[in-house]
């Protein structure tokens, strides 16, 4: 832990005070600058951007995902395990491969514009890949999977325990209510970790944007990427991603609120 | 009222506690006074101490202002505990088969209006479906519910007039104890302002208006329950069913729950259909017990009537404790039947199914059984094998034969036998009843009747 993960951040918050030398390297010397420079318009954008990318990318995962959980954590127990299976399959590859199969497959030549071209629906393959639609698209692909089995985790808790909702219809509330004012608020620590677990990674993603969008997608992944392997400019890529890390500690501080009040275990 | 409260500072406050008790004063004035008496016994200290009397006008006073505050929360619904004749729940031919097996057959039964019924029956007797089948939680297979002379076999359950206490109180944890209570008043869209002045008086009569705020976890059980309780009144339903809801107490607690319920039964007038296995608890609650076995009803009583004249073995065995005999009938006459168990012939009042020669089962309540040296009036002579001092009671078990051992309770501390000690039995006839075998012999697994019954006679408490 401390050899792994430790020593390697700490070294990197290091660096992200030390000036960069004129052909790349470091040079060790105290600078705030690096932190300066991110507050330039392009790379302040760059951030925001992820931002707003990391946060879209959340909510449509958790808008599909929801009732995605909540039709397995209803199912019958024989349909809960195929449907759980389909979850997790995904896993079995790396995420890189799956990539690179929807490149395949929204690709201006790729399976999909080739089918609509045979079927005479469309005159023109259409530009799909290396948009930023795209790399939405990918994302939220990848990410489906952790946003949905917390949130089942979560559902299926309440499931156990039917009386929550035989009291909400007991007090009178019908299906719309009971949802709305018992099982959604109960469902919320489910919510705050398929939340945090889709926004962190999509925050910190480089190979989608970069495969899926080309070179058109700049993302805080790729522009710290860019920063340590292309401009060679260690110590502003590690001021970068130490802004990433404490948004992120931010986010978990701020959700682990939520995740806490684990409702239906302190209970029994 | 608060008005009133007010004016009562204002005006009385430098009144001694003692003499201002005594004045007559208005309800409400009086009310106003029992706050001031709090309030001063804290600011003035030793100065005014309340006197006996004051504290005990102040207890008069507390029941009055439930009264108020309660009609205010329930909507002055017509009061006191009389059970009209107006049939509150109808439960016609009532059956439930689950995929498995039938859990309900036939059952039908009748709730009067202000009615307090207790199903009572093991585990797995179909009292808990039953109630749910009302609640409107499990479909009725066939046959119908009734509720205030509307069919409600097919109504959802958040449509019909009941509300439910359930067995782990079910309160929402994400809600703070107000907004529990709210939760029904809110689906109703109830103005937000009635809604609080309901709330509290609501929670002010089982003494939690301080806990508004709380979550839920930070209430003991016994709070959770009162909570629990009102979540469900407050809605003012035609029937309140509770499902065993005092179980998870421990036995002090549950006494005082079972007070609280006797009183909000009693001060609001509303039917109250209760689950429990404990057969104290429902002797101790109920206007009418239905006392349940395997999904039917077996009797449908007083628990008076259930004590006295029980229909069968199994609700003797279920309702309190009793010795059961085996024997056959071997005269009838002059209202009494004669039966021949294997030690000794006994009379009994006669009932419509004894004929001669039929097997019978003799039931006798261990307090009937007098013991004492009769003589030639003996029924028996027995060895004490086992005696537990119960405070009041002492229990006293007799082996009258190796298969053969009669349990007795007698009062006072004179009437004790040492272990080991012989000793003659006897009991008044009219305490004692027959019940003709059936092809359904009683049940060893209810409590009561194992250790008595058969060859296991050397069975202790």
């Amino acid at each position: 832990m401390v050899l792994f993960f430790a020593i390697p951040n700490l070294y990197m918050l290091f660096i992200s005070f030390m000036q960069v030398g004129g052909y790349g390297g470091i040079v060790y010397h105290f600078t705030l600058a690096n932190y300066g420079l991110l507050f330039h318009w392009v790379e302040f954008k760059v951030i925001a951007d992820s931002l707003l990318f990391s946060f879209l990318v959340t909510i449509f995962c958790l808008v599909v995902g929801y009732p995605f959980a909540y039709i397995i954590a209803t199912s019958s127990p024989k349909r809960k395990i195929v449907l759980l299976f389909l979850v997790i399959v995904p896993f079995w590859t790396s995420s890189l491969i799956r990539t690179f199969a929807m490149m395949f497959l929204i690709a201006t030549d790729g399976f999909i514009n080739s089918v609509l071209l045979s079927l005479h629906l469309i005159h023109q393959p259409l530009n799909m890949l290396y948009t930023m639609g795209a790399t939405y698209v990918g994302q939220f692909y990848s990410m489906l999977p952790y946003m949905i089995l917390p949130l089942y985790a979560s559902l299926q808790g309440i499931m156990d325990h039917p009386e929550y909702m035989e009291a909400a219809k007991d007090l009178g509330a019908g299906a719309a209510k009971t949802f709305w004012k018992v099982v959604a608020p109960l469902s919320i620590p489910g919510i705050a970790t398929g939340s945090l677990l889709v926004f962190i990674p999509t925050l910190g993603t480089f190979f989608i944007p970069l495969l899926m969008g080309g070179g058109g997608v700049v993302l805080v992944g790729n522009f710290i990427e860019n920063q340590f392997l292309a401009a060679d400019n260690w110590p502003f890529g590690a001021a970068a991603s130490a802004v990433v890390i404490v948004i992120t500690l931010l986010l978990i501080g701020l959700s682990s609120r939520y995740m806490n009040n684990a409702f239906l275990e302190e209970e029994r | 009222m608060q008005r009133c409260i007010k004016i009562m500072r204002v005006e009385k406050a430098w009144q001694p506690l003692s003499l201002a008790a005594n004045n007559p004063m208005s309800p409400c004035m009086r009310l106003g006074f029992r706050r001031l008496v709090r309030a001063d016994a804290i600011y003035f200290g030793t100065l005014f101490t309340p006197t006996k009397d004051s504290f005990e006008a102040g207890t008069k006073d507390d029941a009055r202002h439930k009264e108020t505050t309660q009609e205010r929360a329930f909507g002055g619904q017509e009061r006191g505990s009389g059970v009209s004749a107006k049939v509150m729940i109808g439960l016609h031919h009532v059956a439930k088969h689950f995929a498995s097996a039938q859990a309900i057959r036939d059952f039908s039964m009748e709730i009067y209006q202000g009615e307090f019924v207790t199903l009572l029956g093991a585990s797995g007797s179909g009292k808990t479906t039953i109630l749910r089948m009302i609640a409107g939680f499990e479909s009725v297979s066939t046959g119908h519910i009734i509720i205030d002379g509307v069919d409600m076999t097919q109504m959802p359950a958040n449509q019909r007039p009941v509300n439910s206490v359930f067995q782990n109180y079910a309160l929402f944890p994400h809600l703070n104890v107000f907004d529990n209570v709210a939760f029904g008043l809110r689906i109703k869209k109830v103005p937000e302002q009635t809604i609080r002045t309901r709330v509290y008086d609501a929670l002010a009569m089982v003494g939690l208006e301080k806990f508004a705020s709380r979550r839920i976890r930070q209430l003991s059980g016994g709070q959770q329950q009162r909570v629990a309780i009102v979540r469900a009144l407050i809605n003012e339903p035609k029937v309140l069913l509770l499902d065993e809801p005092l179980s998870a107490l421990d036995l002090k607690l549950r006494k005082e729950m079972q007070l609280e319920l006797k009183r909000l039964h009693r001060e609001l007038g509303i039917t109250f259909l209760y689950v429990t296995h404990d057969q104290e608890e429902a002797m101790s609650l109920s206007d009418r017990i239905g006392v349940l076995a395997q999904g039917e009803l077996l009797q449908y009583a007083s628990p008076e009537e259930l004590y006295s004249s029980p229909s069968s073995p199994a609700v003797a065995g279920f309702i309190g404790e009793t010795n059961l005999l085996t024997g056959s009938i071997v005269d009838v006459t002059k209202g009494y039947t004669i039966v021949q168990t294997p030690y000794f012939l006994t009379k009994t009042p006669m009932r419509a199914d004894h004929v001669l020669g039929a097997p019978v089962v003799l039931s006798v309540r261990p307090e009937a059984l007098h013991l004492g040296a009769f003589g030639d009036q003996a029924l028996c002579r027995g060895v004490v094998t086992e005696r537990i001092f119960g405070g009041s009671l002492v229990h006293l078990w007799i082996r009258v034969a190796p298969d053969l051992t009669l349990h007795c309770v007698s009062h006072g501390v004179n009437q004790t036998y040492a272990l080991g000690e012989e000793v003659d039995v006897q009991w008044d006839p009219n305490h004692s009843l027959a019940f003709c075998q059936t092809d359904k012999p009683p049940s060893s697994t209810l409590p009561g009747i194992a250790g008595v019954l058969g060859s296991n006679g050397s069975d202790g408490p």
